[in-house]
């Protein structure tokens, strides 16, 4: 027992129960709320599958962050045995929580699967979800958040899918859990973070902790490039704003990949969505169907027979992911260049690089959708809509005059196209 | 008997406690037969590593001062008057050193300087 | 085992920066070592190294007889740390985290550990998180010395520490060498506090290793010259090459020498002088230690 103490002690905590309750809170919530059949949601969700997964992810999520946490602590790489103490209380109470949760959604009438399926589902969910961000490496963070976004919109159909295959789930479920689990409590992964700082455990707001964590990421990041030296800085807002985006700003080959993180997500949906509901179509045809759909939502090309009023929401969504990552991400200027300026113009500055910035995303997804767009459009020989495209993804109605003439003054071949 | 050190006069710490528990013993404040503190109390009380204790104690038993014991306290060896004579006027030659050099280097006449120690001796016996 | 701690040719190289240059060390049992060196000469590093926290470049590093990189609970159980920079749960009260530690360690002094916290003036009810610096230390130190350690390691222990308490854990430290016969290796730079309790004294500068014996030889290493001379000034400089540092006023100089090539009998006649010597503590030779190699 004293064995499984280290990780008990360590969930012992106030924060623990104050982000766990929320979060389990909110959880049950959204699924009783997909959980209401309705037409639209009917075929994408499973809500007895999420179920499954979703409060074991919870419960690994925590465990994880929590974990996570205290590995960064410079007192934790002493302690003899420490990983395996602590994978041994993680592994126990993952077990635990699935079990439970297996038996109860078995017992739904809901359910088309058996109790192994859940529970190995469940174990799955916990590993993964102890390691989500925990993962030292950013492009796993990625991947493990492409997986629980497909797991949560597709619910319904992979849910049919681990039917059909259960040994072939059971087996992918348990490797997940365990390939998540040792990730978490590998030695090396340990090593690299001992000393390196940490964010604080969300439930918690440590103000000092937040303040070095956010000094030391800076600091090891480095100006992008080389530094910006005081002769180039001439005087007035734009020349600052020109230093800053220079040395920290979002400028540059680099910073591409960065934007269209978002757009990746949205990729993946719409490929599933073409893909589980192809029907006798190619996938290809399915795809540009998809697309097209998203993008420009006339009710002349139906999506797959249903209103693809819920794609433009999608956009939104991921564009305004985007513009709170590029408004919010600390743009800085060498401390010794910038002590001239006073706190207001410093504040005007970084507002401005973040204004900035936000448009160079916009303008970069723009891009990218437009390519998508035409060749959707394309491959269906359809027109391509511009207007639609821009009403869609700036204003989420489903046209507005300014922007249909300013569609239609752009557009190649000019094709004012009747609307709904 | 009181022992001082100094961790911070340059002087290693051993030579330090050696040359004072030779005085002690040359001016008789330890006879013969005196025990001396363990290591451990001595470590604890100047606040100095034990092994510099030890290593005095050991020097001092090969010089003939001391006499350590298994298991219990070092004691100061009996030694015969001539050799403690020799002892002491060694000292008083090492003590003496210095002042020689200060003699010279004031630019005072041996004779004067030996004039001078005799009148402190006198003052002093009175 | 009788080397607590052993490197061979032990090199770290950060990109271009070469942290650790082919140093070999061999730190004895039942010893306090005092780890010198200016900022960036590889300190904490080479504690880093230790733990095996970071790897080598090339070289290999013994701790407790074992590869560094494979330290696991027979030898964790023996070692304790004190980091330099102290990151403690936050959260918890400061018996809380005694507590906690404690589970990890089969044996755990109670009575240590109350003494400690009286002696060191560390209040147990208090949050972590809202201790000062100093009491972080405190609580650090505590931390890893309850287990009684056979390695003792400590990255500047006392830099936060005031005086009194300062005292108070360097005698501790002593105790701890005698009562668990612990080898026990500090590093620091307030040299008054080292020069006390340690008796041997490594020293690192610019990643290599400019010094590795006993206090006593060390001390015994470099000497102060006072010289008065006998007929007439000084020569404006003395060219001699164990002389390390020198000023000259007129007659009288002042020199620090390297006393393993000095001769003074020869010097003595051969500048009409005469020369009274004086031994140089640790802190007047410091900086002759990181100057005389690196040059």
């Amino acid at each position: 027992m004293i064995y499984l103490q280290p990780f008990f002690l360590l969930m012992g905590r106030a924060a623990v129960f104050w982000v766990g309750a929320a979060v389990l809170l909110a959880l049950s919530f959204l699924l009783a709320g997909i959980g209401q059949p309705d037409e639209i949601t009917a075929p994408y969700v499973d809500a007895v599958f999420l179920a499954a997964l979703g409060f074991p992810a919870v419960a690994g999520w925590l465990a994880g962050e929590i974990i996570q946490e205290f590995l960064h602590c410079s007192f934790a790489w002493p302690l003899p045995s420490v990983l395996r103490r602590l994978a041994s209380g993680f592994v126990v109470s993952g077990l635990t929580i699935s079990l439970v949760v297996a038996a109860l959604a078995s017992q739904s009438s809901a359910s088309s699967h058996g109790f192994l399926t859940l529970l190995a589902l469940g174990l799955a969910g916990y590993g993964l979800c102890g390691n989500y961000f925990s993962s030292q490496k950013a492009w796993l963070g990625w991947v493990n958040l492409l997986v629980l976004i497909l797991l949560v919109t597709r619910s319904r159909y992979l849910s049919e899918l681990a039917a059909d295959h259960r040994l072939a789930t059971l087996a992918i479920s348990l490797g997940i859990a365990i390939v998540g689990s040792l990730r978490l409590f590998s030695r090396s992964d340990f090593r690299r973070r001992a000393f390196r700082l940490s964010k604080p455990f969300p439930g918690t707001y440590s103000l000092e902790r937040s303040v070095d964590y956010e000094r030391e990421k800076r600091v090891k990041e480095g100006p992008r490039r080389t530094s910006w030296t005081a002769r180039y800085l001439g005087i007035g807002s734009w020349n600052w704003i020109r230093a800053t985006l220079h040395t920290h700003g979002p400028i540059g080959w680099r910073t591409v990949p960065k934007a269209l993180n978002p757009l990746w997500v949205l990729g993946l949906l719409l490929a599933t969505n073409a893909w589980s509901d192809k029907g006798d179509l190619s996938f290809g045809e399915a795809l540009g169907k998809t697309v097209y759909g998203a993008l420009f939502g006339s009710p002349h090309v139906p999506a797959f027979g249903q209103d693809s009023d819920r794609h433009p929401i999608v956009i939104l969504v991921i564009a305004a992911m985007g513009a709170v990552l590029a408004l919010w991400s600390p743009a800085d200027l060498k401390t010794s260049l910038a002590y001239p300026l006073s706190r207001r113009q410093l504040a005007t500055v970084t507002h401005g690089v973040g204004l900035f910035g936000t448009g160079i995303f916009f303008a970069e997804i723009f891009l990218v959708l437009t390519v998508t767009g035409h060749l959707a459009a394309r491959r269906l020989s359809h027109p391509y809509r511009l207007h639609a495209l821009l009403s869609r993804s700036l204003v989420g109605h489903r046209h507005t005059h300014a922007a249909r003439l300013l569609g239609t003054a752009i557009s190649p071949g000019g094709h004012p196209t009747q609307n709904r | 008997m009181i022992l001082v050190v100094d961790p911070h006069s340059g002087i290693p710490v051993y030579r330090q406690l050696m040359e004072q528990i030779r005085f002690h013993v040359a001016s008789g404040v330890l006879s013969p037969g005196d025990e001396i503190p363990s290591t451990r109390t001595l470590s604890a009380k100047l606040g100095v590593n034990p092994m510099t204790i030890s290593k005095a104690f050991a020097l001092l038993e090969e010089e003939g001062v001391l006499e350590r014991r298994p298991g219990l306290p070092s004691v100061v060896r009996k030694r015969r008057d001539d050799r403690l004579q020799a002892t002491r006027i060694k000292q008083l030659e090492e003590a003496l050193r210095p002042i020689a050099t200060k003699v010279f280097q004031l630019g005072l006449d041996p004779e004067e300087a030996v004039a001078v120690l005799r009148r402190l001796l006198d003052t002093d016996k009175r | 085992m009788d080397s607590v701690f052993e490197t061979h040719s032990l090199t770290k190289r950060f990109d271009d920066l070469v942290a650790l240059d082919k140093i070999d060390l061999k730190i004895r049992r039942q010893s306090i070592v005092g780890l010198l060196g200016r900022n960036g000469s590889g300190k904490t590093t080479l504690f880093r190294h230790l733990m095996g926290l970071q790897l080598p470049t090339e070289g290999t590093v013994e701790t407790m007889g074992t590869p560094a990189a494979q330290l696991d609970h027979d030898e964790l159980i023996r070692i304790g740390f004190v980091p330099q920079e102290i990151r403690l749960l936050d959260w918890m009260t400061v018996q809380q985290h005694l507590r906690y530690v404690s589970c990890f360690y089969p044996e755990w002094d109670m009575d240590r550990q109350k003494r400690l916290q009286r002696e060191l003036e560390l209040d147990p009810t208090s949050v972590v998180g809202a201790l000062s610096t100093g009491n972080l230390q405190k609580l650090a130190i505590i931390l890893a010395v309850c287990h009684h350690p056979q390695l003792l390691v400590l990255d500047e222990p006392v830099s936060n520490l005031d005086p009194i308490v300062r005292g108070r854990l360097l005698e501790f430290l002593l105790e701890v060498l005698q009562e668990d016969q612990a080898t026990i290796l500090v590093s620091s730079h307030v040299l008054r506090d080292v020069e006390k309790i340690v008796d041997w004294v490594v020293c690192l500068d610019r990643g290599r290793l400019v010094a590795d014996e006993g206090l006593d030889e060390l001390k015994e290493r470099f000497a102060e010259w006072r010289i008065t001379s006998r007929n007439g000034d000084l020569p404006s400089r003395f060219s001699d090459t164990f002389v390390l540092e020198q000023d000259i006023r007129g007659r009288e100089a002042r020199l620090l020498v390297d006393n393993a090539q000095a001769d003074i009998e020869t010097f003595q006649v051969t500048h009409h002088a005469d020369v009274t010597t004086r031994p140089l503590n640790l802190e007047e030779m410091f900086p002759l230690l990181v100057s005389a190699e690196g040059e």
